[in-house]
């Protein structure tokens, strides 16, 4: 199994800097996905991988050998397009019988010409004996007839994989795959892609934008920001330690909650509730009085709670959303939305206007500097 | 309003008055298509069946008679060597100029499509020809070539060549024909190639990449050419239809000489017609072309059609 190492990749497009210094080792058999916001680079990154871009510095390994300099067809890898790019005059089975095609002799691979070569049957049975478990696999075997224009988003997608796995890749880059999927048939497909790189075992890079997505799929993520990498790590890392607020704010769904903490000597004041033991320094200088953090709560370290509780703080409910196993309250506090995650039975009797109190499990926050860099030593606790 | 209602009731005074009303906006739609249909009967149905007509007559323009002479004027002229000649030339005119021009516009369109910095450059400079008028641009190419003071009679010399005769020499003239019509029209085939190559999706280009397509045959064989179907059936289609249409060169160069060396099938028509004012004949010209170009686009239609992939 082949992994792949980046070291201290870039890509500059005239004067931006679309991917900046990236480093990242990905094990033979991982299952890697590349997530961040639309122009975090992620995209450029893949295809430079993948050949169809060029570096402008630093280097991409294969095996322990420098790949940047092969065309991408000399990389032996192989990816799925996010809109399939699937060939419109060719058949299904032509389709996924392309990359077989084009390891053969130079005649063989013409249209026209090929009907010269005594072998070409063999070798056309050759190329037949190996398409066919492939389509078999994915279940498009009685679709081999048809052209992409008679398909199905779903069938296309499944051709595009089809297409990718039968050459046996050492590695597997997927841009977006499933976006132009619906949301149905998005879930399902997931399971089928996660089943496959469990089937097949080689690496696979996937690239999304849903962080849903990564997180269900991947082994590990790595997180892009304006072409830099914010943190690499196992879905549950990146949502329970992330490395900075982008991480934290980017990664679970509904968005963590994000408070505003007056850090004051050793004590600190979000909305009149003291919190003790404050970071003293910050970088090794001295926290300044009425310096500003951020408090990072997940919307499951909120609790409802009776507005007589010392620490309650309380505003007017502002959406509910009923999910059956959940529910999340939406609560208006100081011009923000405060997302509390709180069991069904919890909303049932409530309804938007009323003021709620509710209360952060402190050991559960995670807090951050005024720039957004984690502050890992410190947990916060409330004074009594 | 409700159907059902219309159904169940006797057709009586209600369902006459809507039939009435029916037929009413049928005649004011008739009326609306009247311009078009006496536009198009007076200036396209009407002189073709004029054409036809007179093609079995010995009508003679500004006479005051004619009679019918049946099949006369098509056996004359398919009788005459004189006439076999002119297709003959038109025949090999159109077998040069066609496929010439199609695969040099498709070369062209290729060469300026993988180009990025001079593109619009060569694109302009390759159609220029197409905004001329080939009557004026005919004397421009007349002094070029000209056996003694001519631009290639020049060029030969400097190669110490012995010059060409090039519009007098009678196994010549024909390609000289071809080349300027050529060379006039090419620029819009091109143009017309290098619209169906940008409405090529780059993506197909990068999974042929991926898929092991290494040389730039594999991607054109394999993405290019197919890709470019329906733009290639329009073109060649255009180019029969241009290349049988080529006229005005030989009007202003040639007359059809030397010794009807390059007299073609539309030059004939316009001599018969409009300088020997022998209508009859001229008609009957014009039919069998007629003929011919319907029976060519209706075959193009139907072969490549089907072969054509649209996505």
């Amino acid at each position: 199994m082949t992994g792949i190492s980046l070291n201290a990749v870039s890509k500059r497009f005239g004067a931006t800097d679309v991917v900046r210094d990236v480093s990242l080792d990905v094990a033979g058999g991982e299952f890697v996905s590349l997530l961040g916001p639309s122009g975090c680079g992620k995209t450029t990154l893949l295809r430079m991988i993948a050949g169809l871009e060029t570096v402008t510095a630093g280097e991409i390994c294969m095996g322990g050998e420098t790949i940047q300099h092969l065309s991408p067809s000399a990389r032996n890898i192989a990816m799925v397009f996010q809109s399939y790019a699937l060939y419109p005059h060719k058949t299904v089975f032509e389709n996924v019988a392309f990359p077989l095609l084009m390891q053969q002799s130079m005649v063989l691979r013409l249209p026209w010409l090929r009907h010269l070569v005594p072998n070409r049957h063999r070798v056309d049975a050759e190329i037949a004996a190996r398409v066919d478990p492939v389509c078999h696999l994915l279940g498009i075997d009685h679709l081999t007839a048809r052209k992409p224009a008679q398909l199905s988003g779903g069938q296309r997608q499944r051709v595009a994989l089809a297409r990718a796995m039968v050459r046996e890749p050492k590695l597997f880059l997927m841009d977006e795959p499933l976006s132009n999927l619906d949301a149905k048939l998005r879930a399902a497909t997931r399971a089928e892609i996660i089943d496959l790189h469990r089937r097949l075992g080689v690496t696979f890079l996937y690239v999304t934008h849903d962080q849903g997505e990564a997180m269900t799929m991947s082994s590990r993520i790595v997180l892009l920001n304006e072409g830099r990498i914010q943190q690499v790590g196992t879905p549950l890392d990146l949502y329970n330690d992330p490395a900075n607020l982008f991480v934290a704010e980017f990664i679970g769904l509904p968005k963590i909650n994000v408070l505003d903490l007056h850090a004051d000597g050793k004590e600190g004041r979000i909305d009149g509730i003291v919190l003790r033991e404050m970071p003293s320094e910050i970088d090794g200088v001295p926290t300044p009085r009425g310096a500003q953090l951020h408090v990072g709560l997940r919307p499951e370290a909120l609790q409802l709670c009776s507005e007589d509780h010392p620490h309650a703080m309380s505003g007017p409910v502002h959406i509910i959303e009923h999910l059956g196993n959940e529910a999340i309250l939406r609560v208006s506090k100081d011009a923000k939305d405060i997302c509390i995650r709180v069991q069904p039975e919890q909303a049932i009797g409530l309804s938007p206007g009323r003021t709620v109190s509710f209360r952060p499990a402190w050991e559960r926050a995670l807090l951050f500097d005024a720039n957004g860099s984690r502050l890992r030593a410190t947990r916060l606790r409330a004074a009594a | 309003m409700s159907s059902i209602e219309n159904i169940s009731s006797p057709p009586r005074g209600h369902s006459v008055a809507a039939e009435s009303s029916d037929r009413a906006p049928i005649l004011a739609n008739a009326a609306y298509l009247i311009p078009a249909i006496v536009a198009l009967l007076a200036f396209f149905i009407l002189p073709t069946f004029v054409t036809i007509g007179l093609s079995f007559t010995d009508w003679r323009l500004g006479a005051r008679s004619l009679s019918f002479v049946g099949l006369d004027n098509y056996r004359d002229l398919l009788a005459s060597g004189a006439f076999n000649d002119t297709l003959w030339n038109t025949l090999k005119l159109n077998l040069f100029v066609i496929p010439t021009s199609f695969l040099t516009a498709l070369l062209l369109a290729l060469a300026i499509h993988s180009q990025t910095r001079l593109a619009a450059f060569w694109q302009t400079v390759f159609f220029l020809p197409v905004t001329s008028t080939l009557v004026a641009m005919a004397i421009v190419w007349q002094w070029v070539l000209h056996p003694q003071v001519g631009m290639a009679a020049w060029v030969l010399r400097q190669l110490g060549l012995n010059p060409i005769n090039w519009l007098n020499d009678p196994d010549l003239v024909l390609y000289t024909i071809g080349f300027i019509s050529m060379w006039q029209l090419v620029g819009y085939y091109m143009v017309l190639f290098l619209a169906g190559l940008l409405a090529i999706p780059r993506h197909l280009y990068e999974a042929a990449q991926m898929d092991g397509a290494r040389s730039g045959l594999d991607r054109f064989v394999h993405v290019t050419w197919p890709m470019l179907g329906p733009t290639a059936l329009f073109v060649l289609i255009i180019t029969i239809i241009k290349s049988l249409q080529i006229f005005d060169v030989v009007r202003v160069l040639t007359k059809g000489g030397p010794n009807g060396a390059s007299e073609i099938i539309l030059h004939t028509l316009y001599q018969e017609g409009f300088i020997y004012f022998r209508t009859g004949i001229a008609a009957a010209i014009a039919t069998l072309f007629f003929l011919v170009m319907l029976a060519l686009t209706l075959y193009q239609m139907r072969v490549f059609d089907r072969r054509v992939h649209y996505s």
